[in-house]
């Protein structure tokens, strides 16, 4: 190829991206609205109205969805809305923190063992190991063994999702040690933890937000399990799973009590989804269908 | 192949002491006594915490404890449960059955429905189907399965009345009968796996489709439904063949939850209660009983791997 | 090598290409990867058509096979085979034509080959298409007979074997083979056939397509970026840039006396014997070519050319017109550049 061709080929690569960004831009945006509406709605609601999620008033318990409750009442009277938008708090909480310790503990445990064979061969033979169970399984085994809680669920989840991010994170340091621009500045006599943490940790960022990102929708699903299980955190705490699983006995007479969690969780892991599919589709353009000549 | 073949078998082996030995740490090897924990609130009087010690062998170095307890669980001996009172692999073998047709039926619909959707959605890439199978994959994802399971009941089983609500009745008793209990199980189970099928197999195919030779195949004059079926999808089946074995084991794990739904006295719902009861030698059965089915279904989806590629098989 | 300027049986064409149109759709709207482009192919020769990456090479060749990768299309224009229209032929009646009188030999005989079927599967199924009244033993035979008339030995062995197994010059015999499987190809396509090969197999794999093309009586259009490739083999040369025909002429007057200055460009870019000391680093084209979505009201290399000329060049599309026999050039100011117009004129006559 002639350097003029060469040239030629940029403002198509420059069309991609932008093609990239058009694409994953309505993606970004209803998942990026949806997300904010149910985080904002968890968080200044209470500040605004009253909210009781655990006001007991067996007067008004099982009532259907109507202009006063607007989401009905549940078997102790308790507004559905107002356990659902703490229910919120819990979930997104859990599921937040389990995804940063995740994101924690796999970018350290992924740069260590990308940079050292030692260390490579030691968490590889762990992540391997954990990867060996049925995901949901590992779960209850370790809730089973710690008890139920908050904590203990946001471990539970960092266990079985921090493998997937050590691998991510090792194999883009790996693809990228060998490249020439950290060859070059391994010539002019960088460092190893400077070119580590400047230069080649900074590539993974992108696939490994991805990863969180979807990591984020599972835990949500992961937490709404457990808890249905009754290895969540334990009630009266309005988790939605708990919620989901508190209404089971009501399927029959009060329909509405179980519906409206189970909404919750679909859009918000459905928002979160999409989140992920748009950046994935910004991260790594070759996904895009490849147009042109 | 053959060589091949032997050789992922031994390798199968240290996995399988990997496994057991995690399950042994987690269940083991957790801050308080598995005692206490058992007990909870009951009183119960000093003889009857001293049987249970020894029953499981606490009262012995936690070293002494695993190499008495490895070799009589690899040979299936996993002791006896402390609530039913019979052996956990008895236990287990009872209730294997229902989590096998259970997950097995739920990776038949997933593998006969998303496979052709995801082929034909790539085919077609922006098209009707295309934008519909999108929808559907990315919704069936993101709906927790047990919830979906009781939607489904409500629906079929209270308003509809097609299908019984819950509840397990064994084969005996009739097909029909026993079929129509595990249907709505099945389909809760399916979707979200169909979503993740679906979407595999998709970018899979449309990856495979932009291969030269998948071109070269149409430039030859070959027929387009032989340039799909004999090029384009047999080295997508390599992916996908991967894509099933992960289905499959996501399966069991999500058995576990949608038994519970249900009332089918699976695998699955033998380790939750098992896990609310503290029974730890039926949740390590359990546990380590999925664990290898899901193990051997994992060696089955590499030997298929490597059938389908030959790079791989003469390797 | 022994090749005459003008082609055996030059006169008859086995494939005239009419105002042809590839175009692509975009969001400034669509753009022509190949531009109205007019073209005759006379029979047993082999045409090159050379010229840089993304000058439309390649989609004029997926065109003439009907197979332009969507979302482009080709929309106007005629491309008659022995007298058919093969656009107005219907997809089927396209597909039987491919792989039998029109065959293609790709660019990458590595990543055109199924990796997961045998050779021999993949050579079969050429007539198991084509040839259904053959049985599986004559379409062995036939596999046989022609991987060795492209030399390739030990072929019973090769045809259980799979494509990985092969090294990249047998592979390309092979996709040769399977071009030749039919026994009927009235034109061959080559689109780059040499370009992912060493230098030694190269060689060798022209001197195939030279040989192949007397003894199979087949018309050869050879794509290729490169010129050394055209004047060891081609009869004439056509150089195509940013979608359109600039130059057109015999493979010798190409080389002795070229007319556009692309093609000058292009000629300068050929490392050559016996340079100067001072002229002895590699002469590229500076620029880019124009961005095909808006293409320029003038020449298409206006932006690139050493000879433009404000308020001639940049005015209006230059025709391609004839110079002398069997030649022409796209080019306003062909004439005022003398001493080379006159020296192909002269070479011409």
């Amino acid at each position: 190829m002639t350097p003029a061709a060469a040239e030629a080929t940029t403002p198509s690569t420059a069309r991609s991206a932008l093609r990239a960004i058009r694409r994953a831009g309505p993606m970004l945006l209803s998942g990026g609205t949806v997300l904010a509406l149910v985080v904002l709605a968890s968080l200044f609601v209470p500040l605004l109205v009253e909210i009781d999620p655990l006001g007991i008033d067996v007067a008004q318990k099982l009532l259907p969805p109507s202009a006063e409750h607007w989401l009905g009442t549940d078997e102790f009277g308790r507004e559905v809305l107002d356990r659902l938008i703490i229910g919120a708090h819990i979930s997104l909480r859990v599921a937040f923190a389990a995804t940063l310790l995740t994101a924690v503990l796999g970018i350290a445990l992924g740069a260590l063992s990308g940079q050292y064979r030692l260390a490579d061969s030691i968490i590889g033979r762990f992540s391997d190991a954990l990867l060996v169970f049925p995901g949901f399984v590992l779960a209850i085994m370790i809730l089973a063994a710690l008890g139920p809680s908050e904590l203990n669920v946001v471990l539970a989840v960092v266990v079985l999702y921090v493998p997937r991010v050590i691998r991510t994170v090792r194999a883009s340091i790996i693809e990228f040690r060998s490249a020439d621009f950290v060859q070059a500045a391994r010539a002019v006599g960088v460092g190893d933890m400077r070119l580590l943490v400047v230069h080649i940790l900074p590539k993974s960022f992108g696939p490994v937000m991805v990863q969180l990102t979807f990591g984020f929708a599972w835990a949500i699903l992961v937490e709404a399990g457990l808890s249905f299980l009754g290895l969540g955190p334990p009630p009266p705490s309005p988790s939605w799973g708990n919620m989901i699983s508190a209404a089971r006995e009501f399927i029959r007479t009060a329909p509405w009590i179980m519906i409206a969690p189970g909404v919750m969780i679909t859009i918000t892991v459905l928002s979160l989804n999409l989140i992920g599919d748009g950046l994935r589709d910004l991260v790594d353009p070759r996904l895009q269908g490849k147009v042109g000549p | 192949m053959l060589l091949y073949t032997l050789r992922r078998i031994l390798e199968f082996v240290p996995t399988i002491f990997i496994a057991l030995t995690l399950i042994f740490v987690i269940t083991r090897l957790v801050p308080g006594s598995p005692i206490t924990a058992l007990i909870g609130n009951q009183s119960v009087d000093a003889a009857q915490i001293d049987a249970i010690t020894k029953q499981l062998g606490l009262d012995r170095p936690i070293l002494e404890q695993y190499l008495e307890w490895l070799p009589r669980v690899v040979t299936g001996d996993f002791g006896q449960s402390l609530f039913f009172s019979a052996p956990v692999a008895e236990v287990i073998l009872d209730r294997f059955p229902i989590t096998f047709a259970l997950t097995f039926m739920a990776l038949l619909v997933t593998v006969a429905v998303g496979i052709p959707l995801g082929i034909l959605s790539a085919m077609r890439r922006g098209g009707i189907l295309d934008y519909f199978g999108n929808v559907l994959s990315s919704l069936g994802m993101a709906l927790p399965p047990f919830w979906l399971g009781f939607m489904l009941m409500l629906v079929f089983a209270v308003s509809l009345q097609w299908v019984p609500a819950s509840g397990y009745r064994p084969m005996e008793f009739g097909f029909w009968s026993w079929l129509s209990r595990l249907v709505l199980p099945v389909l809760a189970l399916s979707v979200s796996q169909i979503g993740l099928v679906v979407r595999m197999t998709r970018s899979t195919m449309i990856e495979v489709l932009g291969m030269e030779y998948v071109a070269m195949a149409r430039t030859k004059g070959l027929r387009e439904r032989t340039v799909i079926l004999r090029h384009a999808l047999r080295n997508a089946m390599v992916q996908i063949v991967t894509v099933i074995g992960l289905v499959f084991a996501l399966g069991l794990g999500g058995s576990v939850i949608i038994e519970n739904v249900f009332a089918l006295p699976g695998l699955g719902e033998l380790i939750t209660t098992a896990a609310i009861r503290r029974d730890y030698p039926t949740l390590e059965g359990g546990i380590f009983y999925l664990t290898l089915v899901a193990l051997v279904i994992n060696l089955m989806v590499d030997l298929a791997y490597a059938w389908f590629n030959p790079r791989i098989r003469y390797a | 090598m022994s090749r005459q300027g003008v082609a055996p049986g030059a006169g008859e064409p086995v494939l005239q290409l009419e105002g042809v149109e590839v175009r692509f759709p975009s969001p400034h709207g669509s753009f022509a990867v190949v531009d109205r482009l007019s073209l005759s192919v006379t029979r047993g020769e082999i045409l090159g058509v050379v010229g840089e990456s993304g000058c439309g090479k390649s989609m004029l060749a997926r065109s003439i096979v009907g197979l332009v990768p969507p979302p482009g299309r080709t929309v106007g224009g005629a491309i008659l085979f022995d007298g058919v229209d093969l656009v107005r032929l219907s997809p089927d009646e396209r597909r039987r034509i491919r792989g039998d009188a029109i065959a293609v030999v790709p660019q990458e005989p590595m990543t055109s080959l199924n990796p997961t079927l045998r050779i021999g599967d993949q050579l079969t199924e050429v007539l198991r298409a084509h040839r259904p009244e053959m049985s599986r033993s004559q379409r062995r035979a036939r596999a046989l007979e022609v991987m060795e008339q492209v030399g390739i030995q030990f072929a019973g062995q090769r045809l259980a074997q799979y494509p990985h197994e092969l090294s990249g010059g047998i592979r390309q015999r092979v996709m040769i083979a399977m071009a030749l499987i039919c026994g009927a190809v009235k034109l061959l396509i080559a689109d780059e056939p040499t370009t992912a090969l060493d230098v030694t197999i190269q060689a060798q794999i022209l001197e195939l397509f030279v040989r192949l093309q007397s003894e199979e009586q087949m018309t050869v259009i050879l794509i290729t970026h490169d010129l050394a490739v055209v004047a060891q083999t081609a009869h004439r040369v056509a150089v195509m840039y940013a979608g359109c025909i600039v130059e057109l002429a015999p493979v010798l007057d190409l080389f002795d006396a070229p007319l556009h200055p692309y093609t000058r460009g292009l000629l300068e870019t050929l490392p050559r014997r016996g340079a100067s000391a001072s002229k002895s680093h590699l002469a590229t084209i500076a620029g880019a070519v124009p961005d095909l979505a808006r293409p320029p009201a003038g020449c298409r290399f206006f932006n690139r050319c050493p000879h433009a000329l404000a308020g001639i060049c940049d005015a209006a599309l230059p025709a391609l017109e004839p110079v002398a026999d069997e030649r022409w050039v796209r080019c306003h100011r062909w004439r005022e550049l003398p001493a080379v117009a006159a020296a192909a004129v002269g070479a011409a006559s």
